[in-house]
Order: C-alpha cells, then sequence, then structure tokens
C-alpha cells in the first residue's frame, strides 16, 4: 500500500506548477466509438522550453501471482524503475527492446537496483522463468503522460502550447509505432482521440496463481 | 552415480554465493489412522503406507528445494527429502542442471541434465513435486513419484502465447534415459498404491515376501525394487506436448517408454529390466480462479523376462476437484486403477484393482503453518494375497491430522 502511495504522491509531486497549466481530459475510443482502456497518451510540446522542470521519478513494477504489476507503466524519459518480487519464488525479468535492453533475477530477499530509462520506446518486459509473464514500459520524452482508465478517460495536466499528442495501446498492430496528432491547446478541457487502425483481438490477463509455475 | 556427485558438489561448492540461491522447504507431522493390511513399506499387502503398526505419529513430506544460479542460463537443481517409511531415511529425489537461455526471438527453449520428474502430472505443482491439494496422491502419481524418474537429457521447445499474441501457449518435450528399468515392479506384485511418498534416488522399495519367487523362473527376483537403476544398458525415451489455454486450461500428453530389454537380469541387486511404456493425458481446468479441476489418465504395459513371464496392462484414472477460500482448501479426489494380467504364469498372479475416494481440508494459519486433515477410503482387488493366505478383497480406510511447517 506504502509502495502505491509513494508513486502517486510522486506522480503528484511532479505535475508542473505554473499557472498556465491547466487539465485537459482526454476520451480514447476506438475506431467504432468504443471507449478504450488502457491507453497510454502523452503530449510532447514543439517547443521544449515549455517544460519547466524535469525532476527524477522513481517508480515499481512488482511480481504478484506470476504476473507484473502493473501491467502496463508508462514512465518519462530518464526515469527509473524498481522491479520488485511478492511471489515467493524467482522470477528472471527481462527486455530486449531497443529502448532498453536489462535482464534481473529476484530473489526473495534481495533488493534489486532499480533499472534507468534513457531512451523513449516501448520496452517490452517478460520473465525467463514464467513465459506467459508480459508487461510493457512505456518511455515517454515528456513529463506530461497519461494512461486511460475503465471510461476510456485520461486527465494531462499541461501549459498552453503546441504538441504532438500520441497515443500507444498494446493491441496496437505495430507495437513501436504510436498514434500521433497536432494539438494546439489553449486551456479547452475536453478532447476526443479517435484511434485510427483496427484493433488486434483483446488478450485478458492470464489466469495465474502460485501453483502455475511447474 | 557419478552424476549425482557430481550434482551435489556444484550444489555445495556454489552455495556461498547466497544472493544466486534460492531454498524452500516444508515439512510435515502427522497424527495418523490406518486400517490393515500392513503397508507394502512393511512387508505386507496394503495399500497406503501407513498402517495400524504406525498409527499414531509420523513424519510425513519432509524436502528441501534447492536452485542455485551459475549463470545468467544455468541453474543447479536438487530436491532432498527425509522419509520415514519403512526406516528414517535421506537422499535426493531430484538433482539437476538446467540450461535456459534468454531467448531473443519469441520461442523458448531449455534443456535439463540430471535426474529429474517428467512434467506429465498437474497434481504436484508445489515445492519438491508435492502436492498443495490432498495429503495423498493419486494412484497414477503415488506409482508416479515411486518408480519413474527421468536421469537423463530433457530437451523442451514453447511456443508461448502472450508473444504471439494468442491465448494458446504450446510446448514440445523429448528425453532420453537410463535408470528407471525396474518400473513397473510394484504394479506386477503390489499393485497401485495411495500415499504421497516420493523414492529417492539410491534407495530400494521393499514390498511383500513373493512365494511366486521361490524355485520358479522368479527365483532371481529380489523382493524390492530398486527404482532408478540401469539394468541393460539401453536408453528410453519419452515424449510430450502441453498446450494451455490462458493457463486456464492446461493438457499434457506424454507417451513414456524405457525401452527396457525384459531379458536383462541384474544377479546381483535381483532386478530385472521391464519394458514398460504408457501414454498419460492430463488436463487442469480452472472453473473459477478459486475451484479447479485435475483429471489425469493412464494406459500402458509392462513385461519382463526373457519369453514375458510378467507380462501387465495397468490402467489408472483420477478426478480431483479442488476449491479455494480465503486460507482454506478442500479436495476431493475418486481414483480408478487396474493392473490386468495377460501372461499365463499361474503360479504368480498379477491381477489387481480399486477404487478410492478422498476428502481433505487443509487451512494455512499463517504463510509458514498449515494445519489440515484427510479421510481415505480405499477398496481394492490384489490377486496375489492369496499367496499370503489374505482374502483378496479388502478395504481400507486412513485418517490424518497434518501441522506443516514451510519456509
Amino acid at each position: 500500500m506504502t509502495r502505491y502511495f509513494r508513486r502517486w504522491a510522486l506522480v503528484l509531486l511532479v505535475l508542473p506548477t505554473s499557472y498556465h497549466t491547466q487539465a485537459l481530459d482526454v476520451t480514447v475510443t476506438t475506431a467504432s466509438g468504443e471507449r478504450l482502456s488502457h491507453t497510454v497518451v502523452w503530449a510532447t510540446p514543439d517547443d521544449p522550453k515549455v517544460i519547466e522542470h524535469w525532476p527524477t521519478m522513481h517508480y515499481f513494477m512488482d511480481q504478484v501471482n506470476r504476473q507484473f504489476k502493473p501491467h502496463i507503466l508508462p514512465i518519462p524519459k530518464g526515469a527509473s524503475v524498481s522491479f520488485t518480487n511478492s511471489d515467493t519464488i524467482l522470477h528472471h525479468v527481462y527486455s530486449f527492446s531497443p529502448a532498453k535492453t536489462f535482464e534481473l533475477k529476484l530473489y526473495k530477499s534481495n533488493e534489486r537496483e532499480p533499472v534507468v530509462f534513457n531512451h523513449a520506446g516501448i520496452v517490452n518486459v517478460g520473465c525467463n522463468i514464467h513465459d506467459w509473464m508480459l508487461a510493457y514500459i512505456v518511455v515517454v520524452d515528456t513529463p506530461y503522460f497519461s494512461i486511460t482508465d475503465t471510461q476510456g478517460m485520461a486527465q494531462l495536466s499541461l501549459p498552453e502550447g503546441v504538441y504532438t499528442l500520441s497515443i500507444w495501446h498494446e493491441r496496437f498492430s505495430r507495437l513501436g509505432e504510436p498514434e500521433s496528432q497536432k494539438l494546439t491547446y489553449h486551456g479547452q478541457s475536453q478532447l476526443q482521440v479517435k484511434i485510427k487502425q483496427a484493433l488486434a483481438a483483446p488478450l485478458p490477463l492470464f489466469h495465474t496463481d502460485e501453483f502455475d509455475d511447474y | 552415480m557419478p552424476i549425482f556427485r557430481f550434482l551435489v558438489f556444484t550444489l555445495v561448492i556454489t552455495s556461498y554465493h547466497a544472493a544466486a540461491l534460492e531454498w524452500h522447504g516444508l515439512t510435515q507431522l502427522r497424527l495418523t489412522n490406518a486400517e490393515n493390511p500392513e503397508s507394502w513399506l512393511q512387508g505386507g499387502s496394503g495399500l497406503y503406507q501407513y498402517d495400524q503398526g504406525n498409527n499414531g505419529l509420523n513424519l510425513g513430506q519432509t524436502l528441501l528445494s534447492v536452485r542455485q544460479d551459475l549463470s545468467t542460463s544455468w541453474s543447479a537443481h536438487g530436491v532432498g527429502h527425509i522419509n520415514s517409511g519403512p526406516d528414517y531415511s535421506a537422499g535426493f529425489s531430484q538433482a539437476f542442471l538446467r540450461y535456459k537461455p534468454l531467448s531473443v526471438n519469441r520461442y523458448e527453449w531449455q534443456v535439463d541434465v540430471g535426474a529429474f520428474y517428467p512434467a506429465m502430472s498437474l497434481e504436484n505443482p508445489d515445492i519438491g513435486w508435492s502436492s498443495p491439494y490432498l495429503y495423498t496422491n493419486s494412484a497414477i502419481n503415488s506409482w508416479l513419484g515411486e518408480e519413474v524418474r527421468t536421469v537423463g537429457l530433457e530437451a523442451s521447445f514453447s511456443r508461448p502465447g502472450r508473444r504471439f499474441r494468442s491465448p494458446h501457449t504450446f510446448e514440445w518435450r523429448a528425453a532420453v534415459f537410463m535408470a528407471n528399468d525396474s518400473a513397473g515392479s510394484l504394479l506386477a506384485w503390489r499393485g497401485f498404491a495411495i500415499h504421497d511418498r516420493q523414492s529417492t534416488l539410491n534407495e530400494s522399495i521393499p514390498f511383500a515376501d513373493n512365494p511366486a519367487f521361490d524355485n520358479t523362473p522368479l527365483q532371481h527376483q529380489a523382493n524390492n525394487v530398486i527404482p532408478f537403476s540401469e539394468v541393460d544398458g539401453r536408453y528410453g525415451y519419452y515424449t510430450g506436448m502441453h498446450w494451455d489455454y490462458y493457463k486456464r486450461s492446461q493438457i499434457r500428453l506424454y507417451y513414456y517408454d524405457n525401452n527396457g530389454d525384459p531379458a536383462a537380469l541384474n544377479y546381483r541387486t535381483g532386478q530385472y529390466a521391464w519394458d514398460t511404456r504408457f501414454f498419460s493425458a492430463a488436463w487442469l481446468f480452472k472453473i473459477t480462479p478459486r475451484t479447479r479441476i485435475v483429471i489425469q489418465g493412464l494406459h500402458g504395459n509392462t513385461k519382463m523376462g526373457p519369453n514375458n513371464g510378467v507380462d501387465n496392462d495397468f490402467e489408472a484414472f483420477f478426478i480431483l476437484l479442488s476449491h479455494q477460500w480465503g486460507q482454506h482448501r478442500i479436495s476431493a479426489r475418486y481414483d480408478y486403477f487396474s493392473v490386468i494380467e495377460l501372461d499365463d504364469w499361474a503360479f504368480d498372479p498379477n491381477d489387481s484393482d480399486g477404487e478410492s475416494i478422498a476428502l481433505s481440508w487443509r487451512y494455512d494459519i499463517d504463510k509458514h503453518w498449515q494445519v489440515g486433515g484427510e479421510v481415505t477410503h480405499l477398496d481394492s482387488f490384489v490377486e496375489n494375497r492369496a499367496l499370503w493366505w489374505e482374502t483378496q478383497s479388502n478395504t481400507q480406510r486412513l485418517l490424518q491430522f497434518n501441522i506443516q511447517y514451510r519456509f
């Protein structure tokens, strides 16, 4: 509990404090109009000077009942992620994604150094022992990012300006290619974004428990 | 055997790398009340590991499972046991090296070398091949635990569904092995049994002093089986396919053939090579995340002697239902098993069959301590009980209260 509180507290702390900053509610829908959860949304300013400060941020990705938690984790470039293990057995976390290549064995009694993500891109994380485990770390080059809730809504707190608004979902046919559009933000509160491509079939989290590693 | 010494040595010399060492263990203390006939472990024809002679406190599963990582891809694994019947003994049930490289492409593969279980069952997913469901194994897995082990090399190749955006995961396994020549002896002369005792790699398992071995063509056979001994110098093999759907449904199909030479006999140890082959099909289905069903069926044949003087078909089946709520787990299992004699050696009757029902409850007090109980009812017919002037059909009941500590 403390861990999640700490994470959200950190996210709140880094929201830009300028008085120009306002909240933009982004609703993401599929081409057929259905609201889409777990979509990562981020706004990259055309003028990088808009970003007032970019503090170091720290995130956690846990292993619970032979699954990554969270399954999708958006982070800003330069952030670090601690891989923790709430299971009683070993996990061997790794990625060969161009944005970050790493591997870590998570022994039950051993804290591992956080992994720093210095390049933007989609990092596909797996476990070498439990081949059904899969997570995505979406590394973005802006502090203005969020992920849609079950209603397909995400809130961005932005200063006014011109941005490239990008969205990414794990059901995209090309996982390395977010969809983008231009956004001129002058304080409006609502934005509807419709995904252009047809999505792959949904693949819910696999039913796993402590006896699924044999 | 040199390979086990090497593996144990590897575990010991590398264990100072404490960070790369994982170990888990459990021990169970049981209060048992069982009905005779006496257990085969005591030289009787009963089909439980417990009998009236040891009613009271007994040591249950007691094991230590160790994994020592040697590099990113290599790891050494060992499972040590203390068994309490017939006498206290210690040994390894498994000792192997695993090579599992990180895979850049979407397929995965691994190689195991040493002694380990073929992964054909879904009843024993807890540490050291123990079961989280009941305190006895099904007839099938009681037998696999005592007479079947891979002492050799197994390779597996898998297509993980997640990486292909598919709910279906397929895995193919194949192994070559030695030292499993005696598998089938217990089915012929005792029949299937209901217990959770796992044979260790260097031990011999006693069974009843069989009059069929006196001054007959079977006179060189000992009244025991050394399950993991090499008699004929030939390699056996098995191959298996795993098919998972979302990890919700898991299917395992295996064909095993130890390729034994039935004419081969080790006069010193009194062990024949048996030509044992069988097909196993297992299915686990999670009706809900808390409720599951496990089914397994086995059908095969085992024969020994230059002219196949002992020749038996065998088959077994079980269905297990388990439900967990909170820290409680309730499980029930029905077993059917049968050995059908095909040879015409009248002095050595091998027919046997039976049915068993088991009901268990387990309660996790915390992450270390668990208490539980089980009642098992077993009806059996064992033809060769007549050789000891016993009734061939018998009903046995076993009550167990169990306290377990795990770490």
